[in-house]
């Protein structure tokens, strides 16, 4: 009996993985055709939809440009992969929109209003899922379409973190400063995001900085500012001077060291006082950026602060300060006063950056 | 009861823990399977919106220091570092780290870049054995070669983790190439979530794959039987054994993982003293970061791809599979105190437990039933049919698995095979239950056997230089 019970069960079993490996089998095959043909497909679509692009850039008659542009819209009909990869296309070809003749440009306008890439994504915005709904949002902002800039907005209120990072940062895109702000004090209370992520979004912004830098000084935590003036310091915004030297007095180091950095980018004579005050500073890389920023300004009087940097108890400080008067002190006048100094540190520094820099041009002295 | 009687007895116990033994952890890999699918495509699914190549031009992406060990790898490292400085990535340092090779790895290296020492003031962060030189030139600016003693690959890797300069570091095997835009996504983990310490790539294996300039071109299958069953065999232990784990994840590739520097130095570096690095690292960053209270991850991301090359011989492969059995043994034996102890949460009551029971003890007890089962046969203490039975349960679980595993990967966008190829890749999924898998289990045993003897040595297999087109198109 208990032979016998065991081959039925043998027999079951064996049949039962017999199916359930043939449905596996089954399911591989499907799944791999079904990517070896989307792949194909894909390729092909993208190849057929460059290459109709350019036949319609660059046919030699408008009814000849005609025919191709109409041949490109039946080809691309309703069907969403091939209205994406046009609208890709679109994108990669504006990128490059100052290597295209301005005819050909006018050519790209009647592409794009046939095309009409922003009701595509904005009909994905509404009816896609998550994912989808992000990746329209960010198509709609590469398309500038501030038309849709209140059904991004809706994306912020999102339970997924992914939705609302790439509907933060479409909108940023847009120049929607309200959304910016909000996105930003919503994350004073979570730090999820590296502060690169923010320091992305305001560098993205295409409305106007200087307002929204002082929008969020005015709302946001000093962490926040902080991260705004560093995403704006290359901008060499002047109309921020100000901003940032009420930095300078400010508690919060890293809010600090930033206004010292932007303010030292700005470069300006004038705030050469600021910055040898900053010299002062008990933070030693509040005292390095102060360096760099009297680098930037040159002056004679620059000149002597840094040569007393060379005397600062922190090593990156000396040498940093060291290599400035190396470079801009042309008459070696200073170079001079350091190495006949009687601080031994200061002079070490500056021979270092004597050394390095004859090393660095190959033997000569520049 | 006499002797033979408790002999009998202890084989009668030993077959039926075996079967269950067997069946649990199939059933384990097969749940491993279905969480891993699951994984994948919502991974996939949220890939449509993933911004990624946005960041490739954008200074905002923290800088990450490649650091290459290097112990006689004079047939691939020139090739591997000229492809690694054409990654897709803003701000990156290549630090090749020569660990006393006496091959012509310090020649070739410092010959095709054209270096010469400078003088570098190093930070000892982590001890290691004495650095002889770094070598620069500033044709290759973010290039940068350290000659120093022997000391194993983690003393190689403490040295390069001194000499960079970036919060991130990366460890990249020398005969394994990334794809381009694998840091790309590696470095966004850390971007957008700041709790990320360690973010882990899929390693396939490269065998038979056509890689240039850090892309893959085509695939062809292996000639050698065992190259195809470790693409087979990576498919599942990579793709289902690595995802499902989650933040609980014991591994990351010796390959390639992306750390977060400041959390490696905290946690001690890599311990010098085992052949493991790459798995102790991780299972170390855990201890410290549980034990110090912090919140931390440890991400495993399967698009993000580096190409490895499987050994071409079983014996290399012997060499492979002891060492890595040996690496596993040391690691768990050095973090015995966070086995089954609730302080390090699911780290401490299910990974380490997991690894204990079946990927440490699984391979003794798979190497003792390969001789006990058909003695017990023989000497009648088993009935034969229920043997049969178990036998075909336990093969068909492992085919179950194997082919799941093939499928899994068609799941993955970045699929690199035909349907054609896929399909006779999923025959080996079958045949490897037959041989392979228990050369491999009988591999693994000789590294618990041989523990002291190996235990140290870097375990050097044979390499090749790696496929390119006009290669493949003249062959």
């Amino acid at each position: 009996m208990a032979e016998f019970s065991y081959e039925i069960l043998a027999a079951i079993l064996v049949i039962g993985f017999i199916v359930l490996l043939s449905v596996e089998y089954l399911w591989l095959y499907l799944l791999s055709r079904k990517n070896e043909e989307r792949e194909l497909l894909k390729r092909e679509i993208n190849n057929r939809i460059h290459a109709m692009i350019e036949s319609y850039l660059y046919s030699p008659t408008s009814s000849s440009r005609a025919a191709e542009l109409e041949s490109l819209i039946q080809y691309i009909g309703d069907e969403a992969v091939k209205k994406d990869e046009a609208a890709a296309a679109f994108v990669e070809l504006m990128h490059r929109a100052s290597d295209i003749p301005s005819k050909k440009l006018d050519l790209l306008n009647v592409l794009y209003e046939r095309l009409n890439p922003v009701l595509f994504y904005a009909d994905i915005l509404k009816k896609g899922n998550d994912s989808e709904k992000s990746y329209a949002a960010r198509r709609l902002a590469d398309f500038s379409a501030t038309d849709h800039i209140e059904d991004i907005r809706v994306l912020l209120e999102d339970k997924h973190a992914d939705v609302i990072y790439n509907a933060a940062m479409a909108l940023s895109e847009l120049g929607d400063m309200d959304s910016v702000v909000v996105f930003a004090k919503k994350y004073e209370n979570n730090r999820r995001y590296s502060h690169r992520v923010l320091l992305e979004l305001l560098q993205t912004f295409r409305g106007d900085r200087v307002q929204l830098i002082h929008r969020l000084y005015e709302e946001c935590d000093t962490y926040v500012k902080a991260t705004a003036v560093k995403a704006y310091t290359a901008d060499h915004l002047e109309e921020l001077a100000e901003l940032y030297i009420d930095g300078l007095s400010s508690s919060e180091v890293n809010l600090k060291i930033a206004c010292v950095k932007a303010l030292a980018q700005l470069g300006n004579p004038k705030y050469e006082q600021k910055m040898e005050i900053a010299l002062n500073d008990k933070n030693w890389v509040v005292r390095l950026a102060a360096v760099t920023g009297l680098e930037k300004i040159g002056t004679e009087t620059a000149l002597e602060a840094l040569v007393r940097a060379t005397q600062d108890e922190e090593w990156w400080v000396r040498n940093a300060a060291a290599k400035a008067i190396v470079t801009i002190d042309f008459h070696l006048v200073y170079v001079e006063k350091v190495l006949s100094g009687y601080d031994k540190y200061a002079a070490d520094a500056v021979k270092n950056a004597l050394y390095k820099q004859i090393k660095m041009n190959g033997g000569a002295f520049q | 009861m006499s002797l033979l009687g408790i002999v009998r007895a202890f084989i009668r116990f030993f077959n039926y823990f075996c079967m269950v033994y067997t069946l649990l952890l199939s059933i384990i890999y097969l749940i491993q399977l279905l969480v891993a699918l699951k994984k994948v495509r919502w991974q996939e699914k949220r890939k449509i919106s993933e911004d990624y190549m946005r960041y490739a031009e954008s200074q905002n992406l923290l800088p990450i220091s490649l650091i290459v060990p290097a112990h006689n790898e004079q047939e691939n490292i020139v090739q591997n570092v000229k492809d690694l400085l054409k990654l897709d990535y803003p701000e990156f340092e290549v630090i090749v780290v020569n660990d006393g090779s006496t091959d012509n790895t310090h020649r070739n290296m410092v010959e095709a870049f054209d270096m010469y020492p400078i003088e570098s003031a190093v930070q000892v962060k982590i001890p290691t054995q004495e650095i002889h030189n770094i070598y620069f030139n500033p044709d290759y600016p973010n290039l940068y070669y350290i000659d120093k003693e022997n000391g194993g690959k983690s003393d190689a890797l403490n040295a390069g983790i001194n000499v960079s300069r970036y919060p991130l570091f990366a460890c990249l095997d020398a005969d394994s190439r990334i794809e381009r835009d694998a840091l790309l996504i590696l470095g966004n983990e850390f971007l957008k979530d700041t709790t990320t310490v360690v973010a882990g790539g899929f390693v396939r294996i490269a065998n038979g794959s056509v890689i240039e300039d850090g892309q893959w071109k085509s695939f062809e299958m292996p000639k050698k039987m065992v190259e195809r069953f470790q693409i087979v065999e990576y498919f599942r232990a990579f793709l289902a054994g690595r995802l499902s784990w989650g933040s609980a994840l014991l591994i990351v590739s010796g390959a390639f993982g992306v750390f977060n520097k400041q959390v490696t130095v905290e946690a001690g570096g890599y311990k010098t003293d085992t052949i493991g690095e790459d798995m102790e690292i991780v299972v170390r960053i855990h201890r410290y970061m549980r034990t110090h209270r912090r919140k931390y991850k440890i991400k495993f991301c399967p698009q993000a791809i580096c190409w490895t090359q499987g050994p071409m011989s079983m014996r290399d492969l012997q060499s492979q599979r002891r060492r890595w059995q040996i690496g596993l043994f040391d690691t768990l034996k050095s973090h015995f105190i966070m086995t089954c102890n609730p302080r390090f949460h699911s780290v401490g009551m299910l990974s380490i437990p997991y690894s204990w029971l079946f990927e440490f003890l699984g391979t003794a007890v798979e190497t003792l039933g390969y001789f006990i089962i058909p003695f017990s046969l023989l000497m009648g203490e088993l009935n034969m049919y229920f043997f049969i039975l178990y036998f075909l349960l336990a093969a068909m679980l492992g085919i179950m698995i194997s082919v799941g595993g093939v499928i899994l990967e068609q799941n993955t966008r970045k699929g690199c095979m035909s349907s054609r190829q896929a399909m006779k890749l999923s025959l080996y999924a079958i045949m490897e239950n037959f041989g392979y898998r228990q050369a491999v289990t009988l591999f693994r045993f000789g590294g618990i056997v041989g523990y002291r003897k190996h235990k140290g040595s870097w375990g050097k297999i044979k390499r090749r230089e790696f496929n390119t087109l006009t290669e493949r198109n003249h062959s």
